[in-house]
């Protein structure tokens, strides 16, 4: 009974802290800053319009700093075969072509940009090379036994895709996911909502039913959908399996969050060898951070774009030239084995008045959000 | 008369606090007195301090040594004390006239068990070594250790100049060198990875070590290969006449030594080892995202010794150590995602070394070591299956003679030659699997060394120790020799030839000048100067911040040439009091040509053009050491300071060539300032307490600059390499040893040892970084030991 008493207490005293943590800094300063001139500009075969996104980065890493938008350059395109786009301003630092131009593989396009200050830049030559199509899309139901089940990483479908690699070597590829839900709410407010200026009251603005601040979830005045899509780089090179039939290649987990169909739209992108080691270069710095094992940390600059009036100018971003194939899936998430984790809304919903209706908000676009229905969109 | 026993009366401090003084005067008043007199002379000792409850009584001891006091009955502690011998403290019960006489020991004439001596104190401070650092085991054992586990790598980052580049850092960062520029010897065979666990805890089974010697600067002229530093460690010799059994269980992993005479006075047997039981912990305390890692490892040792007459020795050493390492997910194979990872990586090692005594001038030492380190990294995913390995090997012949011509003048020669093998990379060689098979080109080279020591004593006041070594290096085929545009940044582009060469495809040679002065002032005081110069032809590569234990190693050939450090350092030696007391300032100064730097975003994973991802860089540090030990007596321990920088610099035509614009930058583990205090006291034979407070200055990180957006994410802008600090490091550990606590004389004695790292549980972070999302940049730091960590350990010997 003693020994067994002993290592209960040795087991107790062990198990204090044996964990390293990851704890946030709130009080980092900055001590370095400056800004380059950023292009983030795509070309590919699916129809337009294709956008070109001038700034200069924020020399800033708080959200409060954003870039400034490069306005009324002229942009424009170029192709080997003796073509020219012209792109023009559709807001602020954001160029399009028009809707009918597309990419045409195997051409070479420039790009080119011609600032109001006189400065003029410059894209290398960039070859649209054929991606191939996708075989076929997976959705496969796990549990990942490591959390419980009321937790959301712990159910979900893993989507997988199969695609056969050309017989040629050097390829390298790269996915996108986009996913559209139907918005549930458009806005949540403490202080009510401003009609006016589109956005939540700064002064109190109660609706009816409401009388302190508190977090009130509002409806849409619109049709609105939730964008996701993935944030990291899901890249890879042929270079350890050329010529291979690629099955259940990773794309993404679809949480089990609600019985509906899931939309998803993939797009396989062939892209070149430059971009696969400047996104590489991305990756490490930013998905590998913060181990033991970091590598240092160093920002790439352009890997094509360079300044034709002085060449030693740092640009940041690139001209993507890439082939692409996309496919739409509907994932079915009925299951009758589990129940789903479904997303918990912070604050509550007003009740409804009688011959009124609850409070709603504007959609707003945005990187996150839209009004327009996706292409084929089911739900 | 009852002797000066301490050890079986004195009461632990903490019951002194509640011994109880009240109510004194009402009782009955009795003498206490006696005589106190030197142990070992038995002259007696005047003026001694004679305190009761740990107040000083007023009295002192007479001109005959005897005390009297008459003090009320009661039990309380009586305390002898006098300069320059370790105390004296008796519990008494005082119901009755009582005499103690006590007999007082000498610290001066008291064996040392320190835990380190620079060895010119140690030896003498009238001998030349310079930077050179002796521990040993018996005082290592007595600093705390974290998790109960005694760890020579942790120990050796108390000592001045010696520093990584944080908790769970793989190797060591030797006065501004990198971890692969030290040499790590166990028993003559090199040490690849010295590290379980990516880091965590060292490699050496510490039951079977004796010492280690490390030397910082003041390299002697028969080792070589690496620019920094040599850790010399030595293991155990089998004791020729008594069996003893040692063992211990602890948190992390359970040892057993065994040491067995076979034939008496002829032949014995030593055998060590330890295996760790970690998967335990994981199951029961890990949070759910890493419950199914695995972690485990083992060392063992052996040695067998054989004396077969008074002249000679034969010894055989084998170690083997392995490490295996199971998660969901961790490694990735340029873009091979791979569901779980399994790492397995050791060390098979073994020498066999043969001692002759020719005459007492005389000895000659004949040895043959080999080296095996392996690494395998498996993703055992069915279709996409990952199999990578590779390896090093090192065999190596040496002899060696001692000479003494007399007192004065000794000198030392012997040659050694060592063959390397490499496999820098095999992908999936023997398994079936969609992910093709990848075979990088196998090294080999040759490093043939000639050296000479010699030390002479020119007068009272000066003495000189010189040495030469002569390496040829040669790289041998077959190679592919790939020669590119001189200048140029090394690529694809730049390529002028490719030759397969077989025989010797490169070769370096060049002299190692070794040497120490030593100018004795008078016999407590010495001033010295050193200087070395070593070459370097094996590296490993990494660009991570420490490197995985999975990294290659490289071999110098066409494109990667050899390191080359000059180093020189200043001493200034002092010792007080019978050399209870120490001080000593180094200052030195490093300078190291081609050291190998990387290319931003460096690809070096199975890369076959390999030197297309390297720079030649330069390497510079600095620093200057303080430290004040005292080694003998109750309390022991030491106190130093470190200022040291160390920095790198590449430069080159072109832009792709010059990390942060060609100009110099801090080195990973350049921080500036170090503190470390170690204190241990011993009351008594059964117990030890010790602390250790350690301070740096954080090491360097890169920060950004800003941020940019590119695909809808917002990304972090970093301009140049370790720009910024992270906060610094400060931690405090205390351990209490407790050794036969039944306080009797028995065969099996065991010890406990209660042990806290980090008491006041400071977060110290091992890394910062930055993470985008919706919300904007977060800035996070990453802690190792972010809380106290507790552990008890048990220690056991069978004699």
């Amino acid at each position: 009974m003693k020994i067994v008493k002993r290592l209960m207490l040795y087991f107790l005293l062990f198990s204090v802290g044996f964990w390293s943590c990851i704890t946030e800094v709130r009080d980092f300063e900055q001590i370095d800053s400056a800004a380059f001139l950023s292009v983030e500009a795509t070309l590919s075969n699916q129809k337009g319009p294709h956008k070109v996104i001038l700034s200069f980065s924020s020399p800033s890493i708080t959200i409060n700093v954003e870039n400034v938008p490069v306005k009324n350059a002229q942009v424009f395109i170029t192709d080997d075969k003796g073509g020219r786009e012209n792109l023009t301003e559709m807001d602020k630092g954001i160029y399009v072509t028009s809707a009918t131009y597309r990419g045409i593989i195997g051409n070479a396009y420039t790009l080119h940009i011609d600032l109001p200050n006189g400065k003029k830049y410059e894209s290398s030559p960039e070859i649209l090379k054929a991606a191939p199509t996708i075989d076929s899309i997976k959705a496969q139901f796990n549990v990942n036994n490591n959390y419980p089940l009321t937790d959301a990483r712990s159910v979900g479908f893993d989507v997988t895709l199969d695609f056969k690699d050309s017989p040629e070597t050097s390829d390298y590829y790269q996915w996108k996911w986009t996913h559209y839900e139907r918005t549930v709410f458009c806005a949540s407010c403490e202080r009510g909502y401003d009609y006016s200026l589109k956005k939540c009251s700064i002064e109190p603005n109660y609706p009816y039913g409401q009388t302190f601040p508190e977090l009130i979830n509002y409806g849409c005045l619109e049709p609105c959908f939730d964008i996701s899509f993935n944030e990291t780089y899901n890249i890879l090179s042929d270079k350890l399996m050329n010529g291979q039939q690629v099955v259940n290649y990773p794309i993404m987990r679809i949480p089990y969050s609600s019985m509906s169909i899931y939309y998803l739209k993939i797009e396989q992108r062939t892209i070149s060898e430059k971009m696969f080691r400047y996104f590489r270069s991305i990756k490490d710095v930013t998905q590998g951070s913060g181990t033991l094992f970091d590598v240092p940390a160093e920002t790439q600059f352009s890997p094509n774009m360079v300044s034709l009036s002085d060449p030693n100018e740092k640009i940041l971003g690139a001209f993507q030239v890439f082939g692409s194939q996309e496919k739409i899936i509907y994932v079915n998430r009925q299951r009758t084995d589990y129940s789903p984790v479904r997303v918990v809304y912070r604050g509550r919903e007003l009740p409804i008045p009688s011959g009124g209706s609850s409070p709603k908000a504007y959609c707003i676009e945005s990187k996150y959000r839209t009004k327009t229905e996706p292409e084929g969109f089911k739900e | 008369m009852i002797l000066a026993k301490p050890n079986k009366f004195i009461v632990l401090l903490i019951f002194i606090l509640f011994s109880c003084t009240l109510l004194a005067q009402q009782r009955k008043a009795y003498s206490l007195k006696g005589n106190v007199t030197d142990a070992l002379t038995g002259k007696p000792l005047v003026g001694a301090i004679i305190s009761i409850d740990f107040k000083k009584s007023g009295i002192l001891t007479d001109s005959l040594g005897n005390y009297f006091l008459r003090i009320p009955e009661d039990e309380y502690v009586l305390k002898v004390s006098y300069l320059g011998y370790k105390p004296f403290r008796l519990y008494v019960k005082l119901n009755k006239n009582t005499v103690v006489d006590i007999q007082l020991q000498d610290v001066t004439k008291q064996l040392e068990e320190v835990i380190v001596s620079s060895i010119a104190t140690r030896k003498n401070i009238l001998t030349p070594s310079l930077g050179v650092s002796l521990l040993s085991m018996k005082g290592i054992k007595k600093i705390p250790a974290m998790m109960g586990e005694v760890d020579i790598l942790r120990s050796l980052q108390t000592l001045p100049g010696v520093s990584s580049v944080g908790e769970g850092a793989n190797g060591l960062n030797v006065r501004g060198g990198a971890v692969d520029q030290n040499l790590i010897f166990i028993d003559d065979t090199p040490i690849f990875n010295p590290t379980h666990l990516f880091g965590l805890f060292s490699i050496f089974a510490s039951d079977g070590i004796r010492e280690l010697e490390l030397y910082k600067g003041g390299v002697p002229a028969r080792f070589g290969g690496r620019t920094a530093s040599v850790l010399d460690i030595k293991m155990l010799d089998p004791s020729l006449d008594k069996f003893k059994i040692e063992g211990g269980i602890g948190p992390i992993s359970n040892r057993l030594l065994l040491d067995v005479p076979i034939v008496k006075n002829k032949l014995s047997i030593l055998a060590v080892g330890r295996v760790s039981y970690n998967d335990f912990w994981f199951k029961a305390f890990a949070p759910d995202n890493i419950k199914n890692t695995r972690a485990n490892f083992y060392d063992i040792a052996t040695k067998v010794f054989y004396k077969p007459n008074k002249n000679n020795t034969i010894s055989l050493m084998t170690y083997l150590s392995h490490d295996y390492y199971r998660v969901d997910s961790l490694f990735s194979l340029e873009n091979v995602i791979a569901k779980e990872s399994e790492f397995r990586y050791g060390h098979q090692n073994a020498s066999l070394k043969w001692n002759h005594y020719i005459s007492p001038k005389a000895s000659f030492e004949l040895i043959a070591a080999f080296s095996k380190y392996k690494t395998t990294t498996e993703s055992p995913d069915s279709v996409n299956r990952i199999d990578l390995k590779n390896s090093i090997q090192y065999q190596n012949f040496k002899a060696n003679l001692d000479y003494a011509f007399n007192e004065k003048h000794k000198a030392n020669v012997g040659f050694s030659a060592v063959r390397y093998d490499l496999s820098p990379g095999s992908l999936n060689r023997d398994i079936v699997s969609k992910i093709s098979k990848v075979e990088l080109e196998k090294e080999q080279a040759l490093e043939l060394a000639i050296y000479a020591d010699d030390e002479y004593k020119l007068n009272d006041k000066l003495t000189i120790q010189y040495g030469l070594r002569y390496t040829q290096f040669l790289n041998i085929g077959p190679i592919e020799v790939r020669k590119y545009l001189e200048g140029e940044p090394k690529s694809t582009v730049s390529l002028i030839s490719t030759e397969l060469k077989n025989g010797v495809a490169k070769s370096y040679g060049g002299f190692e000048p070794r040497l120490t002065m030593l100018y004795v002032f008078n016999p407590t005081t010495s001033l010295k100067f050193g200087y070395n110069r070593m070459q370097q032809f094996l590296h490993l590569i990494s660009n991570n911040t420490t490197p995985l234990p999975t990294s290659r190693w490289k071999i110098s050939d066409e494109n990667v040439l050899p390191q080359i450090s000059d180093f020189a350092s200043i001493g200034y030696f002092k010792t007080w009091n019978d050399n209870v007391w120490e001080a000593s300032l180094e200052t030195y100064f490093r300078n190291i040509n081609n050291v190998v730097d990387y290319v931003s975003g460096a690809n070096l994973q199975l890369n076959q053009t390999l030197e297309t991802q390297l720079l030649k860089g330069k390497g510079r540090s600095y620093g200057a050491e303080l430290m004040i030990t005292k080694k003998k007596g109750e309390v022991t321990g030491w106190i130093s300071y470190t200022y040291a920088r160390s920095f790198i610099q590449t430069t080159g035509q072109y832009p792709e060539q010059r990390i942060n614009g060609g100009n110099w930058y801090p080195a990973n583990y350049d921080k500036p300032h170090t503190v470390n205090i170690v204190f241990n006291a011993t009351p008594d034979k059964h117990n030890s307490f010790s602390f250790i407070f350690a301070y740096n200055t954080g090491r360097p990180f890169s920060s950004p600059a800003g941020t940019y957006t590119l695909d809808g994410q917002q990304l972090p802008l970093y301009l140049s390499r370790n720009n910024d600090r992270i906060p610094d490091y400060h931690r405090l550990d205390f351990s209490w040893t407790i050794t036969n606590p039944s306080m009797k004389e028995k065969r099996w004695e065991g010890s406990w040892i209660f042990t806290v790292y980090n008491i006041y549980g400071r977060s110290n972070p091992y890394s910062v970084f930055f993470t985008n999302g919706k919300d904007g940049t977060k800035v996070y730091q990453l802690s190792v030991f972010a809380s106290p960590l507790v552990s008890l350990a048990y220690n056991f010997k069978f004699k």
